[in-house]
């Protein structure tokens, strides 16, 4: 018996191929048209089109795979599929509807999902605050072990009250412009901080650890040396204005980084990978959600506490704020949007 | 028999290297191709001209206008910087699906390493980690004493932090620090064109002019001849037959000339070509038919042969 060419020229791949080759056309021409502008140049028809004519690909790759030995058709059809996969679950929304999703819902569900990592990193920051307090009480001398020089600048247990206290209350308010430089300043260089705290969270905490830490000690020995001159009240009204919400997106930012340790170290039941990838992305948005934060921190600590000077409004101030995040970050969340389900 | 390896990826399809499956949410495995290193640093190094681009068109752009808003052009420099830094990735690879303008251009892209949607969450996770990729190591190989600690202790920090910076080198996946946390591959965007079927009715129009179809070919196959060989040697002789370039023909020749000793063509009942009508391309062609023919056959019946060594 002989194969005949005949018989070869309709071979069930070609065939396959002859009957399918059109819809790969098309949908090779919808991809290209999306990839040079955006879904928007796609007609409705075109559009409702595509998951069809997706479907239709990784099915032809299916059989293909099964039926035919072709190499190119397998390595177009692979490629095809390829493209295709990543329009249809490349990210899909766009970045406003992301950001706003991210407020109502992403940014506070993520805080409590890790709620275990957050209060560590709450707790860590005030048990270093205490010690640092309580150090610097008994003994002053440790105020210069834990606070850097660049940080105390000037404000030493040596100082007077009366120059202490001066640099509680601005006398001379400068400019808006001034100010407006401090906060943005100020935001930054904090923001730049709690990232770092988070993302360090990948060399197995420590580094994320010791941040907050060092932060509580500075914190409490700072503290301390008000209360030592007698200024307790009033340090208490300074820091409170914009700490309270510093103070609690660093933290938030050290659990974060705590959260990816965890992951890390104690993968539980999944492969470590895969935990930390779980981890990691909701960490992550732990991580933007304190960026947030402290654009309003910074705010608070470049204007608001310039201009406000009475000390029972600073801690209405600075209370309010605690109560809010409090509120805001614990709220009933509203139901995923529809997409979430996609 | 197929083989262990075989079932584990789909249909026996066998992943080179740098290829990766993964399975869509259809549940068809798809086979990306990892990118290399090499283009993704490069991707990386374009972002970050652009960024300095931007900067300094921001920069030209604040002098110019200066006198408007003088008040406001310390804070929106400040400002400018940072958001640039943190937001520049994250916002082009959302806006992209998966690429930034620096990927784009080097035919790269993001996608979920288990082949789910990739979400935005995942997309500024991966991008704020770049802090302790980039950055954290940047400051503190460029601004001396920002540490606050003596040289010994500096360096063995920037050895501490370099592994995270070259965690890219130190697993076959090339993940770096932010793709592990955020679980994304990066991959290149692959843009294979549907070429001809050689076994179909399309010949390449070389091979019409050279010889009519109408006559019956000379070239036909016993199912002896064709069971020696299996698929590789099917997409080898494949990809001979893609190859256009002068100066195969001297190569085809040769070719020809061994499958023919190999398979014993022809037989004693096969009509003889005479060696100076022998058309090395024609031969191949017709065999490359057949053979994939009787492969393709076979391949529904469930018997995949894989080569010649095979013994299915």
């Amino acid at each position: 018996m002989e194969v005949r060419p005949r018989e070869a020229a309709t071979l069930k791949s070609t065939q396959f191929r002859r009957e399918r080759e059109p819809s790969w056309r098309e949908l090779e021409d919808l991809l290209e048209k999306l990839r040079k502008s955006s879904p928007r140049a796609l007609t409705p028809q075109e559009l409702t089109r595509l998951p069809t004519l997706y479907r239709g690909a990784l099915s032809s790759l299916s059989v293909a795979r099964s039926i035919s030995l072709d190499q190119s058709l397998l390595a177009y059809l692979e490629s095809l599929a390829n493209r295709a996969y990543f329009q249809i679950y490349g990210p899909r929304a766009g970045f406003g509807r992301v950001a706003l999703n991210f407020l109502r819902r992403g940014f506070p569900q993520a805080v409590r999902r890790q709620g275990g990592a957050m209060l560590l990193g709450i707790l860590l920051t005030a048990v270093a605050a205490l010690a640092g307090y309580y150090l610097c009480i008994g003994n002053a001398e440790w105020y210069y072990t834990l606070m850097p020089d660049a940080m105390a600048d000037g404000r030493l247990p040596t100082s007077s009250a009366e120059e202490l206290r001066k640099f509680l209350y601005e006398t001379d308010v400068p400019g808006g412009d001034v100010l407006s430089i401090f906060a943005s300043f100020l935001f930054v260089h904090n923001a730049g901080i709690g990232i770092a705290c988070f993302a360090l969270g990948f060399a197995f905490g420590l580094p994320t650890a010791l941040l907050l830490i060092q932060n509580g000690l500075m914190l409490g020995a700072f503290v301390a040396l008000y209360v030592g001159h007698g200024l307790g009240l009033e340090i208490g009204g300074w820091l409170i204005i914009h700490g309270s919400t510093e103070l609690l997106a660093v933290a938030l930012c050290g659990g974060a980084g705590l959260a990816l340790a965890k992951a890390m170290l104690f993968p539980g039941d999944q492969a470590r990978l895969a935990a930390l990838a779980e981890a990691g992305r909701n960490a992550g948005q732990v991580a933007l959600g304190c960026v947030l934060m402290f654009v309003v921190a910074g705010c608070l600590e470049g204007y608001a506490r310039q201009l406000v000077v009475t000390l029972w409004a600073r801690y209405t101030i600075g209370g309010l704020m605690l109560l809010f995040w409090t509120l805001y970050l614990l709220q009933p969340l509203p139901p995923a949007a529809e997409d979430e389900a996609r | 028999m197929t083989t262990i390896a075989e079932t584990g990826t789909t249909a026996g399809i066998s992943l080179g290297k740098r290829q990766r499956q993964i399975v869509t949410p259809e549940g068809v495995a798809l086979t990306v191709e990892l990118a290399d290193r090499g283009s993704r640093a490069a991707a990386f190094m374009l972002d970050v001209v652009f960024i300095i681009c931007i900067m300094v068109a921001g920069g030209i752009l604040l002098a110019l206008t200066s006198g408007l808003l003088h008040r406001w052009v310390a804070v929106i420099a400040i400002l400018g910087f940072f958001l640039l830094r943190v937001f520049y990735f994250p916002v082009t690879e959302l806006h992209f699906r998966g690429a930034t303008p620096g990927k784009r251009i080097l035919g790269l892209r993001v996608i979920d390493r288990s082949g789910g949607p990739l979400k935005p969450e995942a997309i500024v996770v991966r991008n704020l980690m770049r802090e302790i990729e980039v950055f954290i190591p940047l400051t503190i190989v460029a601004v001396p004493g920002v540490t606050g600690f003596d040289s010994l202790i500096q360096l063995l920090l920037i050895a501490w932090i370099g592994i995270y910076t070259l965690m890219p080198l130190f697993n076959r996946d090339g993940l770096r620090v932010g793709d592990m946390v955020a679980g994304t591959l990066v991959i290149t965007a692959p843009k294979a064109a549907l070429l001809p079927d050689l076994a179909g009715q399309k010949r390449t129009s070389a091979v019409i002019t050279r010889r009519s179809e109408t006559a019956e070919s000379p070239y036909q196959f016993t199912p002896a001849q064709l069971g020696v060989y299996g698929v590789y040697e099917l997409q080898t002789l494949e990809a001979v037959l893609r190859r256009a370039e002068p100066g195969s023909a001297a190569g085809r020749q040769e070719i020809a000339r061994r499958i023919r000793a190999k398979i014993g063509w022809p037989d004693p009942s096969q009509s003889k070509v005479e060696e100076k009508g022998f058309d090395a391309t024609a031969f191949l062609e017709a065999f490359y038919a057949a053979q994939r023919a009787h492969l393709e056959r076979r391949m529904l019946f469930g018997k995949r042969r894989k080569d010649k060594h095979d013994k299915t």
